[in-house]
C-alpha cells in the first residue's frame, strides 16, 4: 500500500499539467476581477473547474509530510517533499518577506494604497494567488508559493494520482514539471515575467531585487525536494533549455512591454543590464595640471581613464545595449548545436539592440515586431535542446569556449558575467581532460569557487580590480583545459 | 604715456562686444561658414597681437591704474589660466582614448567637435596673421576679434569699442552667456552623453566659483564680484540649460531620445548594492533559518518624488538657485515652479514624451528665467539677504542632500559665495573660523561622487544652518 501511494506520490511532485485558464503561470490578469476570471475559466471554455486545496492537503505524514525521507520507492518518492519545501526552499518564505520592513518601505516607495501582503502586484508572485472562487476550504494565501503553485491545481488529480500513472493526472489538471521545458516555463513565469506579472524598474529601484534566472543553478539552490536520476537534465541540459526558455520568455516580454510602456514611460530601464548604468563615475576632474604656490599650472599625473573607456564600446559610447545576459554565455552552445540558427538569432537580437539604443527614439511596435521574431528563433531551438545529452566532449568545449570570451563576458557587465559562472559551474562537473574530471583539478575548482563570488555582490564587478580578478580567473580554467 | 596705454588696455580685457555672426560664442557651425562670412567681418589677431610686454605681457603686474589694468593679462593667463592649456588637452592620452571611444575620423585637435571649445575654432579667412589654433581659449575668444580695436583701443570711449566687435564682458549677463557658451552649450557645442561616457568631464557651471577659479586676470570691480556673480551665472545656466535642452530634443529626436545628459549623473550612475535578500541563511542541510535584517540604500530609505526608477531633469540647475528666486521675487517663483515641474514631468516619461511639447515647455521656462533675470541684474547683495540665502540653503539641507551629487556640488559653491557677504549678530562671517571649517568639510564631501554620503554631508548642512540661525 506504501509501496502504491509513493509510486504514485512522484507524480504530485515531479510532474503536472495546468490547463491554461487556470495555470497560474498563464492565468488572465489577476488584475482581472476574480469573478470575471473564474466564469471565464469555468463556463466559456467549457473546461471543468478544480479548486486549489493547498498545502495541506498534501502535508500528511503518510503523504508528502515526512520529517524524514522515507526509503525511496523505484519512482522515486521520499515523502518528505513538503517538509524539505516547508523547511528549505525559499518559495516557503515568499509570502512572508512580504511583512518584513524592506517589503514596507518598497510599497511606500511604490505609492501603493495597500500593504504588500495585500496587493495583487506582489501577491501575484510572492503567493499562489488565485481568483478566490477556486481557492478550497484549506487553502491559505499564506502559505507563500506552496505546492499547486508548480503543480496545478489538485482537485482534479488529488484522489487520482496515487496509482493511476502520471498521463492520468497531467489529464486531470496537474502540471507537468517533468517536462524540462514547461518546467522552465513555470520558474520564468515569475522569475522572468508574464502577461500579468512584471518586475519592472519601479519595483527594483523601490527595493526590488533584480531579476536573474538560470535553471541548472536555480533548481540546485532551491534545493530539489525530488529524488536526482540520470537523464533528468541536470548537468547541462537543464541549463541549456533554462537558457533557451529565459531569452524567449525575454524576448516576449520586451515585445509585452512596449505596448504596456509606450505611452507613459519608455524605454523601461530594466530592460538593461543593472550596472550598464548604475556603475561609478570617477576621475570627472582633469588632473593633467596642478597649481603651485603662486598658483601657476604645472604638469600634473596622467588623468586615469576608467576600465569601460579603456575597453571601449561596440556601439555608441553612453547607449546601453539591451541587457545581454539572456544570450551572451547562450550563444556559445548554440553555435556548436546549430551553428546556422546561430547567425539567425544574432541578427534578430543585434536588431533588437540597434533599436534598444535609439532608447526612446525607436518605433515601440518595431522593437515589438524585432523581438517577436527573435523569440521565434528561440522557441525553433528548443527542440533542439530538449533532447540534449551533454556528453564529457560537450561539456568541455562548453567550458573552453566560455573561458576563451573572458574579455568580453566581464566586460558586457556583472550580469553576463554571473550567467557566466552559472554555466561554468553547470559544465566543469561534467567536463574532462585526457579522461579525468576537471573538477578534480584544484586550480579549476579554485576558480570556480571564485568565479561564483559574482553571484553575491555582481556590484562588485563593477571596479576594475575585481573585473581583472574575474578575467584571471576564467583564463586560469581556459589555460588548463588547452595546455596539452 | 603708459597710464594712456594702460587706462585703455583694461578695455581688451574686461571688456567686449561681439556682432552675432561672429561670436565666438554663438557662430553659425565653425568651420562651415566661410562663404557666409564677407570681407567686412573683422579678424581674430591672436595672442601675439596682445602679448607685447608693455601691453598686456608684462612679467609682473604693474603700477594699477585707475581702470585697474595690470598689464600682466596675458602673461597671468598664459601660466595660470586653463583656457590655455585647453587645446593642449587634446594631445593627451585621455584624449586620444576619446577620440577612439567616438570612432572619430580624425586625432581630437583636428576635430570639430573637439576644437569648437578647445580653441577659438573661427574660419580661416577670419584667422588673422597672428592667430593660432593652438593658443587654446586665447584672449579673444571671450573678448571678440580684434582686428578692427587692436590699434586704437587705449584711451577710447567703451562704448565705441563695443560697437567695433569687443565683446562686453563687463556686463555679467553677457560674461556668464560667453563661459555658458562652451561651459554649458550652443548651437554648435554639445557636450552629450556619448562624449562623457568616451571620457569628457561633466559639465558644471557656476560663474562666481569658476571666475575665482580661473583667477580673474582683471582687477575685480566691486560690483560684479560676489553675489551678484553667483546670482546672474545661476539665471544663465539655468535659462540656457532650458535652450540647450529644447535643441537637443529636435536634434536627436530622430536617432536617440532622451539626451541622458540631461539627467543627473548618479542620478542613474550610482552604486547598486544589497540585490541579495539576507532575511533568511541555510543551516545545518540547507535548512532556512532567520537572519539579518536587510538593509536598504539610502535612495530606498529616502523615497522618490516621482515614480521610482525614473530620474528627474537634471535638478542641479534650479535647486538652490529656487531660494533665491524666493528670497528676492516670491511673485515668480510659483510660476518658475509650476514650468520647470512641467518639464521634468515630460522628461521623467523619458522616452516616451513628445520632443515638441518638452521644446515647448523648456522654452517657457527659459522665457521666464529670462525675464526674471532683468530684474535681477540690478539686484543689490546687502549681507541681509546674503544672510538669508545663506540660512535657507543650510535649511533646505536634506533635500539638497537627496537631490544627488550635482545639486550638493551647486549648494556648496553658493554657500562659499554667500559666507563671506554675510553677518550674524552684525559681525561679518567672512573669516569666521567655524564657517570655514564648515564648508571646507563640505567641500571634501563633494570632492568624489564615489565617497558622496547624502547623510553626512546633510548633518554637515544643518550644523550651518543651526549655527547660523543660534
Amino acid at each position: 500500500m506504501r509501496q502504491l501511494g509513493a509510486a504514485a506520490i512522484v507524480v504530485l511532485l515531479v510532474l503536472g499539467v495546468l490547463r491554461p485558464p487556470h495555470s497560474v503561470g498563464q492565468t488572465p490578469a489577476p488584475m482581472a476581477s476574480s469573478a470575471a476570471a473564474s466564469k471565464a475559466a469555468g463556463s466559456s471554455s467549457g473546461v471543468q473547474r478544480y479548486f486549489y486545496l493547498g498545502g495541506e492537503s498534501c502535508a500528511s505524514s503518510g503523504c508528502h509530510g515526512s520529517a524524514t525521507p522515507r526509503k525511496a520507492s523505484r519512482s522515486g518518492i521520499l515523502q518528505n517533499e513538503h517538509a524539505q519545501w516547508l523547511s528549505k526552499d525559499k518559495h516557503a518564505k515568499a509570502y512572508e518577506v512580504l511583512l518584513k520592513p524592506r517589503s514596507l518601505l518598497m510599497a511606500k516607495n511604490l505609492k501603493m494604497s495597500t500593504p504588500p501582503s495585500q496587493s495583487e502586484r506582489c501577491l501575484v508572485c510572492h503567493t499562489l494567488y488565485v481568483p478566490k472562487e477556486v481557492r478550497g476550504p484549506t487553502f491559505k494565501l499564506e502559505e507563500g508559493v506552496s505546492c499547486e503553485a508548480c503543480h496545478g491545481q489538485s482537485e482534479g488529480w488529488l484522489g487520482l494520482h496515487i496509482g493511476h500513472g502520471h498521463t492520468a493526472s497531467l489529464g486531470a489538471g496537474m502540471y507537468d514539471t517533468r517536462n524540462l521545458v514547461k518546467r522552465a516555463e513555470k520558474c520564468a513565469s515569475c522569475h522572468i515575467g508574464d502577461a500579468t506579472r512584471n518586475v519592472d524598474h519601479e519595483l527594483i529601484a523601490a527595493g526590488h531585487p533584480d531579476l536573474v534566472f538560470d535553471l541548472e543553478t536555480y533548481t540546485n539552490l532551491m534545493p530539489q525536494h525530488w529524488r536526482t536520476v540520470p537523464g533528468d537534465g541536470i548537468g547541462g541540459r537543464a541549463w541549456a533549455i533554462g537558457q533557451v526558455v529565459a531569452l524567449r520568455e525575454s524576448l516576449k516580454r520586451l515585445a509585452q512591454r512596449t505596448q504596456q510602456r509606450a505611452a507613459t514611460a519608455w524605454p523601461e530601464f530594466a530592460e538593461f543590464e543593472c550596472f550598464a548604468c548604475h556603475h561609478d563615475v570617477n576621475n570627472i576632474e582633469s588632473s593633467y595640471y596642478r597649481r603651485d604656490r603662486d598658483n601657476r599650472l604645472q604638469d600634473g599625473d596622467k588623468w586615469d581613464v576608467s576600465w569601460r573607456q579603456q575597453r571601449g564600446y561596440s556601439g555608441v559610447a553612453g547607449l546601453p545595449p539591451w541587457n545581454p545576459a539572456r544570450y551572451f554565455v547562450l550563444r556559445q552552445v548554440v553555435q556548436a548545436l546549430a551553428p546556422e540558427s546561430r547567425v539567425a538569432l544574432d541578427q534578430e537580437l543585434n536588431t533588437v539592440s540597434s533599436l534598444m539604443m535609439q532608447v526612446g527614439a525607436s518605433d515601440p511596435a518595431k522593437i515589438a515586431a524585432a523581438a517577436n521574431r527573435a523569440a521565434q528563433v528561440a522557441d525553433s531551438l528548443l527542440p533542439r535542446v530538449a533532447n540534449l545529452e551533454i556528453n564529457a566532449d560537450l561539456a568541455s568545449m562548453m567550458v573552453r569556449n566560455i573561458t576563451s570570451d573572458s574579455g568580453s563576458i566581464a566586460g558586457a557587465g556583472p550580469r553576463v558575467a554571473e550567467q557566466a559562472a552559472m554555466a561554468l559551474q553547470t559544465f566543469v562537473p561534467v567536463a574532462r581532460k585526457a579522461g579525468r574530471p576537471l573538477a578534480q583539478d584544484a586550480a579549476v575548482a579554485g576558480a570556480l569557487q571564485k568565479l561564483a563570488q559574482v553571484r553575491d555582490t555582481p556590484e562588485a564587478l563593477n571596479n576594475r580590480e575585481q573585473f581583472e580578478h574575474f578575467v584571471t580567473q576564467m583564463r586560469a580554467i581556459h589555460s588548463f583545459l588547452t595546455q596539452p | 604715456m603708459r597710464h594712456l596705454c594702460a587706462s585703455a588696455v583694461v578695455v581688451v580685457l574686461i571688456l567686449g562686444v561681439l556682432s552675432p555672426s561672429l561670436s565666438v560664442g554663438q557662430s553659425s557651425a565653425p568651420g562651415q561658414a566661410t562663404s557666409s562670412a564677407g570681407s567686412s567681418t573683422p579678424q581674430y589677431m591672436g595672442v601675439g597681437s596682445c602679448s607685447a610686454p608693455q601691453c598686456h605681457g608684462s612679467v609682473r603686474p604693474l603700477t594699477t591704474s585707475k581702470a585697474g589694468v595690470r598689464q600682466n593679462e596675458y602673461t597671468h593667463w598664459v601660466s595660470v589660466e586653463k583656457h590655455a592649456r585647453a587645446y593642449e588637452v587634446l594631445l593627451k592620452e585621455r584624449s586620444v582614448i576619446m577620440a577612439k571611444n567616438l570612432k572619430l575620423p580624425e586625432p581630437a585637435e583636428q576635430s570639430d567637435r573637439c576644437l569648437v571649445c578647445h580653441a577659438m575654432h573661427v574660419p580661416k579667412e577670419l584667422q588673422g596673421q597672428k592667430y593660432q589654433r593652438e593658443d587654446g581659449v586665447s584672449c579673444e575668444a571671450c573678448h571678440g576679434p580684434a582686428q578692427v580695436w587692436l590699434e586704437n583701443h587705449v584711451g577710447r570711449d567703451y562704448k565705441d569699442l563695443l560697437k567695433e566687435g569687443m565683446y562686453d564682458t563687463r556686463n555679467l549677463a553677457k560674461r556668464a552667456e560667453k563661459c555658458a557658451s562652451c561651459h554649458i552649450g550652443d548651437e554648435t557645442r554639445n557636450v552629450d552623453h556619448e562624449l562623457i561616457a568616451a571620457g569628457h568631464p561633466d559639465l558644471v557651471f557656476e560663474l562666481d566659483t569658476f571666475t575665482s577659479i580661473l583667477p580673474p586676470h582683471w582687477r575685480v570691480a566691486q560690483d560684479e564680484g560676489g553675489g551678484k556673480a553667483w546670482v546672474v551665472g545661476q539665471a544663465v545656466a539655468l535659462r540656457e540649460s532650458l535652450k540647450r535642452l529644447a535643441r537637443r530634443t529636435q536634434q536627436q529626436a530622430a536617432t536617440t531620445w532622451p539626451e541622458f545628459a540631461e539627467f543627473e549623473c548618479f542620478a542613474c550612475h550610482h552604486e547598486v548594492k544589497n540585490t541579495k535578500s539576507t532575511y533568511y541563511s541555510r543551516g545545518a542541510e540547507k535548512r532556512l533559518q532567520p537572519a539579518g535584517e536587510w538593509p536598504a540604500s539610502w535612495r530606498e530609505v529616502r523615497g522618490y518624488i516621482g515614480v521610482a526608477g525614473l530620474p528627474p531633469w537634471n535638478p542641479a540647475r534650479h535647486f538652490v538657485f529656487r531660494q533665491f528666486v524666493q528670497a528676492t521675487a516670491p511673485d515668480v517663483r510659483a510660476m518658475l515652479e509650476q514650468e520647470l515641474h512641467n518639464v521634468d514631468s515630460l522628461m521623467a516619461k523619458v522616452g516616451a514624451n513628445n520632443p515638441a511639447q518638452i521644446a515647448a515647455a523648456a522654452n517657457r521656462a527659459a522665457q521666464t528665467v529670462d525675464a526674471l533675470l532683468g530684474r535681477i541684474m540690478d539686484q543689490k547683495m546687502e549681507p541681509n539677504l546674503a544672510g538669508t540665502l545663506l540660512r535657507n540653503i543650510a535649511g533646505d539641507s536634506a533635500a539638497i542632500a537627496g537631490a544627488g551629487f550635482r545639486v550638493a556640488e551647486q549648494a556648496v559653491m553658493a554657500l562659499q559665495t554667500f559666507a563671506p557677504l554675510a553677518q550674524k549678530d552684525g559681525k561679518p562671517l567672512k573669516g569666521d573660523a567655524f564657517m570655514n571649517d564648515a564648508i571646507d568639510k563640505l567641500l571634501s564631501a563633494v570632492g568624489k561622487p564615489a565617497a558622496y554620503n547624502p547623510q553626512q554631508f546633510s548633518t554637515q548642512m544643518q550644523a550651518i544652518h543651526s549655527f547660523l540661525t543660534r
